[in-house]
Protein backbone atom coordinates (compact mmCIF):
# COMPACT_ATOMS: atom_id res chain seq x y z
CA UNK A 1 0.00 0.00 0.00
CA UNK A 2 2.79 2.50 1.09
CA UNK A 3 4.49 1.28 -2.31
CA UNK A 4 1.40 2.26 -4.32
CA UNK A 5 0.86 5.44 -2.42
CA UNK A 6 4.81 6.62 -3.20
CA UNK A 7 3.89 5.55 -6.88
CA UNK A 8 0.86 7.73 -7.04
CA UNK A 9 2.56 10.76 -5.44
CA UNK A 10 5.81 10.71 -8.14
CA UNK A 11 2.98 10.32 -10.85
CA UNK A 12 0.79 13.34 -9.89
CA UNK A 13 4.03 15.27 -9.43
CA UNK A 14 4.73 14.06 -12.94
CA UNK A 15 1.50 15.14 -14.45
CA UNK A 16 0.85 18.01 -12.74
CA UNK A 17 3.83 19.95 -14.27
CA UNK A 18 2.09 18.67 -17.37
CA UNK A 19 5.88 19.44 -19.40
CA UNK A 20 7.35 16.88 -17.73
CA UNK A 21 5.37 14.19 -18.80
CA UNK A 22 5.47 15.30 -22.43
CA UNK A 23 9.01 16.21 -22.42
CA UNK A 24 10.74 12.75 -22.85
CA UNK A 25 7.80 11.64 -26.01
CA UNK A 26 8.20 15.02 -27.57
CA UNK A 27 12.44 15.06 -27.31
CA UNK A 28 11.92 11.65 -29.69
CA UNK A 29 10.13 12.91 -32.02
CA UNK A 30 11.83 15.74 -32.58
CA UNK A 31 15.62 13.91 -32.93
CA UNK A 32 13.36 11.44 -35.43
CA UNK A 33 12.49 14.83 -37.15
CA UNK A 34 15.98 15.77 -37.62
CA UNK A 35 16.96 12.14 -39.66
CA UNK A 36 15.37 13.56 -42.61
CA UNK A 37 17.09 16.42 -42.59
CA UNK A 38 20.51 14.92 -42.98
CA UNK A 39 19.49 11.88 -44.82
CA UNK A 40 16.77 13.61 -47.29
CA UNK A 41 13.22 12.88 -47.50
CA UNK A 42 13.13 9.45 -49.01
CA UNK A 43 11.36 7.80 -46.48
CA UNK A 44 11.51 4.29 -47.29
CA UNK A 45 14.96 3.86 -47.16
CA UNK A 46 14.92 4.58 -43.18
CA UNK A 47 12.82 0.91 -42.44
CA UNK A 48 16.13 -0.59 -42.10
CA UNK A 49 18.01 2.07 -40.53
CA UNK A 50 14.59 3.18 -38.12
CA UNK A 51 15.46 0.54 -35.54
CA UNK A 52 19.16 1.82 -35.09
CA UNK A 53 17.39 5.52 -34.47
CA UNK A 54 14.87 4.82 -32.18
CA UNK A 55 16.77 3.11 -29.97
CA UNK A 56 19.10 5.67 -29.62
CA UNK A 57 16.53 8.32 -29.24
CA UNK A 58 15.35 6.28 -26.54
CA UNK A 59 18.38 6.64 -24.76
CA UNK A 60 18.85 10.29 -25.29
CA UNK A 61 15.48 10.92 -24.00
CA UNK A 62 16.17 9.11 -20.98
CA UNK A 63 19.21 11.04 -20.80
CA UNK A 64 17.06 13.59 -20.43
CA UNK A 65 14.76 13.37 -18.11
CA UNK A 66 17.12 11.83 -15.67
CA UNK A 67 17.60 15.09 -13.48
CA UNK A 68 14.40 14.59 -12.22
CA UNK A 69 14.00 10.94 -10.63
CA UNK A 70 15.69 12.17 -7.20
CA UNK A 71 17.26 15.75 -8.19
CA UNK A 72 13.87 17.67 -7.17
CA UNK A 73 13.22 15.63 -4.10
CA UNK A 74 16.53 16.41 -3.38
CA UNK A 75 17.30 19.95 -3.14
CA UNK A 76 14.11 21.02 -1.29
CA UNK A 77 14.65 18.12 1.16
CA UNK A 78 11.91 16.02 0.68
CA UNK A 79 14.15 13.23 0.05
CA UNK A 80 15.28 13.52 3.98
CA UNK A 81 11.65 13.36 5.01
CA UNK A 82 10.93 10.16 2.90
CA UNK A 83 14.00 8.60 4.08
CA UNK A 84 13.16 9.34 7.91
CA UNK A 85 9.88 8.02 7.93
CA UNK A 86 9.13 4.21 8.55
CA UNK A 87 8.86 2.74 5.25
CA UNK A 88 12.33 0.81 3.74
CA UNK A 89 14.31 2.62 1.56
CA UNK A 90 14.69 -0.02 -0.89
CA UNK A 91 10.85 0.11 -1.68
CA UNK A 92 11.13 4.01 -1.79
CA UNK A 93 13.29 4.14 -4.97
CA UNK A 94 12.11 0.97 -6.50
CA UNK A 95 8.66 3.18 -6.39
CA UNK A 96 10.72 6.54 -7.48
CA UNK A 97 12.19 4.42 -10.73
CA UNK A 98 8.64 2.33 -11.16
CA UNK A 99 7.00 6.04 -11.29
CA UNK A 100 9.54 7.21 -13.64
CA UNK A 101 9.33 4.64 -16.16
CA UNK A 102 5.73 5.26 -16.04
CA UNK A 103 6.03 9.24 -16.18
CA UNK A 104 8.49 8.69 -19.18
CA UNK A 105 8.56 5.62 -20.50
CA UNK A 106 5.10 5.19 -21.56
CA UNK A 107 4.63 7.93 -23.53
CA UNK A 108 7.69 7.08 -25.40
CA UNK A 109 6.13 3.70 -26.37
CA UNK A 110 2.80 5.81 -27.45
CA UNK A 111 5.10 7.67 -29.28
CA UNK A 112 6.12 4.86 -31.32
CA UNK A 113 3.35 3.56 -33.62
CA UNK A 114 2.98 6.91 -34.76
CA UNK A 115 6.65 7.79 -35.33
CA UNK A 116 5.96 4.35 -37.02
CA UNK A 117 3.49 5.94 -39.50
CA UNK A 118 5.80 8.54 -40.18
CA UNK A 119 8.87 6.19 -41.67
CA UNK A 120 6.83 4.36 -43.10
CA UNK A 121 7.26 0.73 -40.97
CA UNK A 122 4.97 -1.52 -41.01
CA UNK A 123 2.68 -2.73 -37.52
CA UNK A 124 4.25 -5.92 -37.17
CA UNK A 125 7.72 -4.09 -37.39
CA UNK A 126 6.29 -1.28 -35.09
CA UNK A 127 5.32 -4.12 -32.80
CA UNK A 128 8.34 -5.76 -32.39
CA UNK A 129 10.35 -2.57 -31.79
CA UNK A 130 7.52 -2.12 -28.81
CA UNK A 131 7.96 -5.44 -27.58
CA UNK A 132 11.35 -4.87 -27.21
CA UNK A 133 11.23 -1.10 -25.90
CA UNK A 134 9.29 -2.60 -22.79
CA UNK A 135 11.77 -5.02 -22.22
CA UNK A 136 14.41 -2.70 -22.16
CA UNK A 137 13.75 0.54 -21.17
CA UNK A 138 13.00 -0.24 -18.01
CA UNK A 139 16.63 -1.39 -17.50
CA UNK A 140 17.82 2.12 -18.71
CA UNK A 141 15.41 3.88 -16.73
CA UNK A 142 17.14 1.97 -13.38
CA UNK A 143 20.98 2.46 -14.10
CA UNK A 144 20.40 6.14 -15.59
CA UNK A 145 18.49 6.97 -11.96
CA UNK A 146 21.32 4.98 -9.96
CA UNK A 147 23.76 7.11 -11.91
CA UNK A 148 21.93 9.97 -10.98
CA UNK A 149 21.47 9.21 -7.25
CA UNK A 150 25.00 8.37 -7.25
CA UNK A 151 26.26 11.76 -8.90
CA UNK A 152 23.53 13.88 -6.89
CA UNK A 153 25.90 16.30 -4.85
CA UNK A 154 28.23 16.97 -7.91
CA UNK A 155 27.33 20.79 -8.92
CA UNK A 156 28.29 19.86 -12.78
CA UNK A 157 26.66 15.87 -12.80
CA UNK A 158 24.98 16.58 -15.91
CA UNK A 159 28.34 16.29 -17.75
CA UNK A 160 29.93 13.59 -16.70
CA UNK A 161 27.14 11.59 -16.12
CA UNK A 162 26.62 10.91 -19.00
CA UNK A 163 29.90 9.53 -19.37
CA UNK A 164 29.25 6.89 -17.14
CA UNK A 165 25.81 6.13 -18.37
CA UNK A 166 26.33 6.02 -22.04
CA UNK A 167 28.66 3.02 -21.75
CA UNK A 168 26.34 1.16 -19.74
CA UNK A 169 23.59 1.43 -22.38
CA UNK A 170 25.50 0.01 -25.20
CA UNK A 171 24.22 -3.39 -24.37
CA UNK A 172 20.79 -2.86 -24.17
CA UNK A 173 20.91 -0.55 -27.52
CA UNK A 174 22.63 -3.21 -28.91
CA UNK A 175 20.00 -5.66 -28.24
CA UNK A 176 17.48 -3.83 -28.28
CA UNK A 177 18.78 -3.30 -32.47
CA UNK A 178 18.10 -7.36 -32.71
CA UNK A 179 14.59 -8.57 -33.29
CA UNK A 180 14.47 -11.42 -31.65
CA UNK A 181 16.21 -10.00 -28.69
CA UNK A 182 13.66 -9.61 -26.04
CA UNK A 183 13.86 -11.71 -23.37
CA UNK A 184 17.58 -10.62 -22.98
CA UNK A 185 17.27 -7.35 -22.47
CA UNK A 186 14.54 -8.23 -19.99
CA UNK A 187 17.29 -10.23 -18.01
CA UNK A 188 19.49 -7.73 -18.49
CA UNK A 189 16.67 -4.97 -17.50
CA UNK A 190 16.19 -7.14 -14.12
CA UNK A 191 20.00 -7.74 -13.07
CA UNK A 192 20.12 -3.68 -13.68
CA UNK A 193 17.25 -3.35 -11.70
CA UNK A 194 19.53 -5.35 -8.65
CA UNK A 195 22.40 -3.64 -9.46
CA UNK A 196 20.57 0.17 -9.46
CA UNK A 197 18.86 -0.63 -6.29
CA UNK A 198 22.37 -0.86 -4.72
CA UNK A 199 23.47 1.68 -5.70
CA UNK A 200 20.64 3.89 -5.58
CA UNK A 201 20.24 3.13 -1.99
CA UNK A 202 23.99 3.39 -0.77
CA UNK A 203 24.39 7.12 -2.47
CA UNK A 204 20.73 8.20 -0.88
CA UNK A 205 22.14 7.03 2.35
CA UNK A 206 25.79 8.87 1.71
CA UNK A 207 23.45 11.97 0.67
CA UNK A 208 20.89 11.89 3.49
CA UNK A 209 23.49 11.96 6.64
CA UNK B 1 41.91 11.70 9.78
CA UNK B 2 42.41 12.11 5.93
CA UNK B 3 45.48 9.17 5.76
CA UNK B 4 48.11 6.99 8.41
CA UNK B 5 49.79 5.93 5.23
CA UNK B 6 53.29 4.33 6.67
CA UNK B 7 54.90 7.82 5.82
CA UNK B 8 58.39 6.47 6.31
CA UNK B 9 58.03 4.11 3.77
CA UNK B 10 57.31 7.05 1.06
CA UNK B 11 59.73 9.27 2.15
CA UNK B 12 62.47 6.23 1.83
CA UNK B 13 60.72 5.75 -1.93
CA UNK B 14 61.33 9.50 -2.80
CA UNK B 15 64.56 9.12 -1.68
CA UNK B 16 65.50 7.03 -4.36
CA UNK B 17 62.90 8.68 -6.90
CA UNK B 18 66.25 9.39 -9.19
CA UNK B 19 67.74 6.21 -9.16
CA UNK B 20 64.54 4.76 -10.26
CA UNK B 21 63.88 7.33 -12.70
CA UNK B 22 67.30 6.41 -14.28
CA UNK B 23 66.98 2.89 -13.86
CA UNK B 24 63.45 3.36 -16.01
CA UNK B 25 65.29 5.62 -18.70
CA UNK B 26 68.15 3.07 -19.04
CA UNK B 27 65.85 -0.31 -19.72
CA UNK B 28 63.73 2.14 -22.10
CA UNK B 29 67.02 3.23 -23.57
CA UNK B 30 67.73 -0.84 -23.83
CA UNK B 31 64.46 -1.88 -24.72
CA UNK B 32 64.06 0.70 -27.68
CA UNK B 33 67.69 -0.77 -29.21
CA UNK B 34 66.18 -3.68 -29.11
CA UNK B 35 62.71 -3.73 -30.56
CA UNK B 36 64.31 -1.24 -33.52
CA UNK B 37 67.64 -2.10 -34.00
CA UNK B 38 68.08 -5.73 -32.97
CA UNK B 39 64.61 -7.65 -33.79
CA UNK B 40 63.60 -9.14 -36.95
CA UNK B 41 61.01 -7.55 -39.21
CA UNK B 42 57.42 -9.62 -39.18
CA UNK B 43 57.42 -12.20 -42.46
CA UNK B 44 53.71 -11.37 -42.58
CA UNK B 45 53.61 -7.54 -41.75
CA UNK B 46 56.95 -6.20 -41.65
CA UNK B 47 58.20 -3.57 -39.69
CA UNK B 48 54.98 -2.31 -39.11
CA UNK B 49 55.14 -4.93 -36.34
CA UNK B 50 57.59 -2.96 -34.18
CA UNK B 51 54.94 -0.87 -32.89
CA UNK B 52 54.13 -4.11 -31.26
CA UNK B 53 56.50 -3.44 -28.97
CA UNK B 54 55.14 0.38 -27.90
CA UNK B 55 51.60 -0.48 -28.29
CA UNK B 56 50.85 -4.29 -26.40
CA UNK B 57 52.60 -3.03 -23.02
CA UNK B 58 50.34 0.04 -22.95
CA UNK B 59 47.50 -1.47 -23.65
CA UNK B 60 48.61 -4.45 -20.73
CA UNK B 61 48.98 -1.55 -18.50
CA UNK B 62 46.32 0.42 -18.85
CA UNK B 63 43.76 -2.80 -18.63
CA UNK B 64 46.21 -3.38 -15.29
CA UNK B 65 46.02 -0.02 -13.80
CA UNK B 66 42.53 0.03 -14.21
CA UNK B 67 41.85 -3.41 -11.98
CA UNK B 68 44.66 -1.72 -9.40
CA UNK B 69 42.18 1.23 -9.34
CA UNK B 70 39.05 -1.21 -9.24
CA UNK B 71 40.62 -2.94 -6.83
CA UNK B 72 41.31 -0.47 -4.49
CA UNK B 73 38.28 1.00 -4.72
CA UNK B 74 36.70 -3.04 -3.84
CA UNK B 75 39.25 -2.65 -0.84
CA UNK B 76 38.26 0.62 0.49
CA UNK B 77 34.61 -1.02 0.24
CA UNK B 78 35.85 -3.41 2.66
CA UNK B 79 38.57 -1.73 4.75
CA UNK B 80 37.24 1.94 4.99
CA UNK B 81 41.24 2.82 5.04
CA UNK B 82 41.46 6.59 3.03
CA UNK B 83 44.63 5.32 1.63
CA UNK B 84 43.05 2.59 -1.08
CA UNK B 85 41.59 5.83 -2.28
CA UNK B 86 44.71 7.67 -3.06
CA UNK B 87 46.18 4.65 -4.71
CA UNK B 88 42.82 4.65 -6.58
CA UNK B 89 43.00 9.16 -6.81
CA UNK B 90 46.95 8.31 -7.83
CA UNK B 91 46.71 5.64 -10.87
CA UNK B 92 43.79 7.27 -12.18
CA UNK B 93 45.37 9.88 -14.74
CA UNK B 94 48.50 7.69 -15.71
CA UNK B 95 46.01 5.15 -16.61
CA UNK B 96 44.03 7.58 -18.48
CA UNK B 97 47.70 8.69 -20.58
CA UNK B 98 48.78 4.94 -20.74
CA UNK B 99 44.59 4.12 -22.49
CA UNK B 100 45.50 7.19 -24.95
CA UNK B 101 48.89 6.03 -25.99
CA UNK B 102 47.59 2.40 -26.53
CA UNK B 103 44.85 3.55 -28.57
CA UNK B 104 47.18 5.91 -30.79
CA UNK B 105 49.43 3.48 -31.35
CA UNK B 106 46.60 0.74 -32.11
CA UNK B 107 45.19 3.11 -34.60
CA UNK B 108 48.84 4.26 -36.41
CA UNK B 109 49.66 0.34 -36.06
CA UNK B 110 46.30 -0.50 -37.83
CA UNK B 111 46.35 1.60 -40.88
CA UNK B 112 49.37 -0.40 -42.52
CA UNK B 113 48.03 -3.96 -41.39
CA UNK B 114 44.22 -3.86 -41.91
CA UNK B 115 44.29 -0.70 -44.18
CA UNK B 116 42.40 1.18 -41.41
CA UNK B 117 42.44 3.82 -38.67
CA UNK B 118 39.75 2.09 -36.63
CA UNK B 119 38.09 -1.03 -36.53
CA UNK B 120 34.84 -1.50 -34.19
CA UNK B 121 35.98 -4.28 -32.94
CA UNK B 122 35.41 -5.51 -29.26
CA UNK B 123 38.95 -5.16 -27.87
CA UNK B 124 39.34 -1.62 -29.36
CA UNK B 125 35.55 -0.34 -28.48
CA UNK B 126 36.33 -1.55 -25.13
CA UNK B 127 39.50 0.07 -24.85
CA UNK B 128 37.81 3.52 -25.74
CA UNK B 129 35.30 2.98 -23.34
CA UNK B 130 38.30 2.32 -20.55
CA UNK B 131 39.50 5.52 -21.55
CA UNK B 132 36.18 7.68 -20.86
CA UNK B 133 35.54 5.70 -17.60
CA UNK B 134 39.15 7.18 -16.78
CA UNK B 135 37.84 10.19 -17.38
CA UNK B 136 34.50 10.05 -15.72
CA UNK B 137 36.35 8.81 -12.72
CA UNK B 138 38.96 11.98 -12.46
CA UNK B 139 36.32 14.12 -13.12
CA UNK B 140 34.38 12.47 -10.13
CA UNK B 141 37.38 13.93 -7.77
CA UNK B 142 37.44 17.57 -9.29
CA UNK B 143 33.56 18.06 -9.25
CA UNK B 144 32.59 17.75 -6.08
CA UNK B 145 33.96 19.43 -3.81
CA UNK B 146 33.55 17.98 -0.16
CA UNK B 147 36.45 15.48 -0.57
CA UNK B 148 34.78 13.23 1.76
CA UNK B 149 31.82 12.71 -0.29
CA UNK B 150 34.09 12.61 -3.44
CA UNK B 151 36.11 9.29 -2.17
CA UNK B 152 32.83 7.55 -1.55
CA UNK B 153 31.45 8.44 -4.97
CA UNK B 154 34.26 7.50 -6.59
CA UNK B 155 35.23 4.55 -4.68
CA UNK B 156 31.67 3.49 -6.41
CA UNK B 157 32.10 4.61 -9.63
CA UNK B 158 35.33 2.34 -9.70
CA UNK B 159 33.40 -0.79 -9.78
CA UNK B 160 30.87 0.31 -11.66
CA UNK B 161 33.38 1.25 -14.10
CA UNK B 162 35.08 -2.48 -13.75
CA UNK B 163 31.88 -4.71 -13.79
CA UNK B 164 30.67 -2.63 -16.98
CA UNK B 165 34.36 -3.52 -19.37
CA UNK B 166 33.22 -6.93 -19.52
CA UNK B 167 29.95 -5.82 -20.45
CA UNK B 168 31.00 -3.65 -22.99
CA UNK B 169 33.28 -6.81 -24.42
CA UNK B 170 30.57 -9.68 -24.37
CA UNK B 171 28.13 -7.41 -26.00
CA UNK B 172 30.23 -5.86 -29.21
CA UNK B 173 30.85 -9.63 -29.61
CA UNK B 174 27.60 -10.71 -29.66
CA UNK B 175 26.80 -7.22 -31.90
CA UNK B 176 29.64 -8.60 -33.87
CA UNK B 177 27.92 -12.12 -34.29
CA UNK B 178 24.65 -10.19 -35.53
CA UNK B 179 25.46 -7.65 -37.70
CA UNK B 180 29.03 -7.99 -39.91
CA UNK B 181 30.75 -11.83 -39.59
CA UNK B 182 34.60 -11.45 -40.28
CA UNK B 183 37.22 -8.99 -40.65
CA UNK B 184 37.72 -9.58 -37.52
CA UNK B 185 40.09 -13.05 -37.94
CA UNK B 186 42.62 -10.43 -38.63
CA UNK B 187 42.84 -9.49 -35.61
CA UNK B 188 43.85 -12.07 -33.68
CA UNK B 189 47.41 -12.38 -32.02
CA UNK B 190 49.81 -14.97 -33.78
CA UNK B 191 52.38 -16.55 -31.78
CA UNK B 192 55.00 -15.09 -31.19
CA UNK B 193 58.58 -15.83 -31.88
CA UNK B 194 61.40 -15.93 -29.20
CA UNK B 195 63.43 -13.13 -31.31
CA UNK B 196 60.01 -11.02 -31.28
CA UNK B 197 59.45 -11.86 -27.34
CA UNK B 198 62.37 -10.49 -25.34
CA UNK B 199 62.11 -6.78 -26.41
CA UNK B 200 58.49 -7.20 -25.68
CA UNK B 201 59.22 -8.48 -22.39
CA UNK B 202 62.34 -5.33 -21.86
CA UNK B 203 59.58 -3.11 -23.25
CA UNK B 204 57.12 -4.05 -20.62
CA UNK B 205 59.06 -3.61 -18.05
CA UNK B 206 60.15 -0.21 -18.62
CA UNK B 207 56.70 0.63 -18.73
CA UNK B 208 56.11 -1.04 -15.51
CA UNK B 209 58.79 0.69 -14.21
CA UNK B 210 57.12 3.89 -15.40
CA UNK B 211 54.22 3.27 -14.16
CA UNK B 212 55.82 2.79 -10.64
CA UNK B 213 57.96 6.07 -10.96
CA UNK B 214 54.56 8.14 -11.81
CA UNK B 215 52.73 6.37 -9.30
CA UNK B 216 55.28 7.19 -6.42
CA UNK B 217 55.45 10.96 -7.88
CA UNK B 218 51.66 11.04 -8.00
CA UNK B 219 51.38 9.64 -4.48
CA UNK B 220 53.75 11.51 -3.22
CA UNK B 221 51.83 14.84 -4.75
CA UNK B 222 48.39 13.78 -3.23
CA UNK B 223 50.51 13.31 0.05
CA UNK B 224 51.56 16.79 0.24
CA UNK B 225 48.37 18.22 -0.78
CA UNK B 226 47.00 16.78 2.39
CA UNK B 227 49.49 17.92 4.62
CA UNK B 228 49.16 21.86 3.13
CA UNK B 229 45.35 21.56 3.65
CA UNK B 230 45.75 20.59 7.26
CA UNK B 231 48.08 22.94 7.68
CA UNK B 232 45.97 25.49 6.13
CA UNK B 233 43.32 24.80 8.36
CA UNK C 1 71.70 2.27 -43.62
CA UNK C 2 70.46 5.40 -41.90
CA UNK C 3 68.02 5.92 -44.48
CA UNK C 4 66.95 2.30 -44.41
CA UNK C 5 65.97 2.66 -40.85
CA UNK C 6 64.15 5.58 -41.35
CA UNK C 7 62.21 4.16 -44.63
CA UNK C 8 61.79 0.55 -42.84
CA UNK C 9 60.48 -0.83 -46.14
CA UNK C 10 57.40 1.93 -46.74
CA UNK C 11 56.67 1.49 -42.69
CA UNK C 12 59.04 4.16 -41.08
CA UNK C 13 56.32 7.20 -41.01
CA UNK C 14 53.83 4.62 -39.10
CA UNK C 15 56.42 3.24 -36.87
CA UNK C 16 58.28 6.64 -36.32
CA UNK C 17 55.45 8.89 -35.60
CA UNK C 18 53.82 5.54 -32.95
CA UNK C 19 57.28 5.89 -31.87
CA UNK C 20 57.50 9.84 -31.13
CA UNK C 21 53.88 9.82 -30.20
CA UNK C 22 54.41 7.74 -27.08
CA UNK C 23 58.06 9.07 -26.28
CA UNK C 24 56.83 12.86 -26.34
CA UNK C 25 53.75 11.91 -24.14
CA UNK C 26 56.22 10.26 -21.56
CA UNK C 27 58.62 12.99 -21.32
CA UNK C 28 55.29 15.34 -21.22
CA UNK C 29 54.21 13.08 -18.05
CA UNK C 30 57.40 12.83 -16.56
CA UNK C 31 58.48 16.36 -16.85
CA UNK C 32 54.71 17.47 -15.95
CA UNK C 33 54.66 15.53 -12.48
CA UNK C 34 57.87 15.63 -11.17
CA UNK C 35 58.06 19.57 -11.55
CA UNK C 36 54.86 20.11 -9.87
CA UNK C 37 56.01 17.50 -7.24
CA UNK C 38 59.28 19.93 -6.94
CA UNK C 39 56.82 22.69 -6.54
CA UNK C 40 54.71 21.00 -3.62
CA UNK C 41 57.51 19.88 -1.51
CA UNK C 42 58.99 23.58 -1.85
CA UNK C 43 55.21 24.79 -0.80
CA UNK C 44 55.29 22.61 1.80
CA UNK C 45 58.56 23.48 2.62
CA UNK C 46 57.69 27.66 3.11
CA UNK C 47 54.95 26.33 4.69
CA UNK C 48 56.34 24.57 7.87
CA UNK C 49 59.25 27.61 8.17
CA UNK C 50 56.45 30.18 8.00
CA UNK C 51 54.18 27.81 11.37
CA UNK C 52 57.62 27.42 13.09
Amino acid sequence: MQFYNLIIRDLKLAFYSSTNFLLAASFLILILILIPFVFGSNVSNFSLLFRGFIWISIALSILLTLDRVFNSDYEDGNLDTIILTQIPIELIVFAKFISHWIANCIPIIIVIPLAGILFEIGIQDSLNIITNVLAGSPGMVFIGSAISALTLGSKRAGIYKTIIIIPLYIPFIIFGADQESSLVLLGLSMIAGVFSLFISVYSLRLYAE
Amino acid sequence: MYFKLPNKIIDELRRWLPILSLTTLIVFLVGLYFSILNSPPDYLQGDSMRIMYIHVPAAWLALGSYSFLALSCVCWFIFRNPNFNLFAKSIAPIGAIFTLIALVTGSIWGKPTWGTWWAWDARLTSMLILFFLYVAYIMTWQSIVNKELAAKISAALGVIGFINIPIIKFSVDWWNTLHQPATISKLSAPSIHISMLTPLLIMTFAYILFLATLFLIRLKIEIIEQKILRANK
Amino acid sequence: MISDLFYMNGYGVYVWSAYFFTLISFIILYYYYYSSLLKKEQELKNLQLKNE
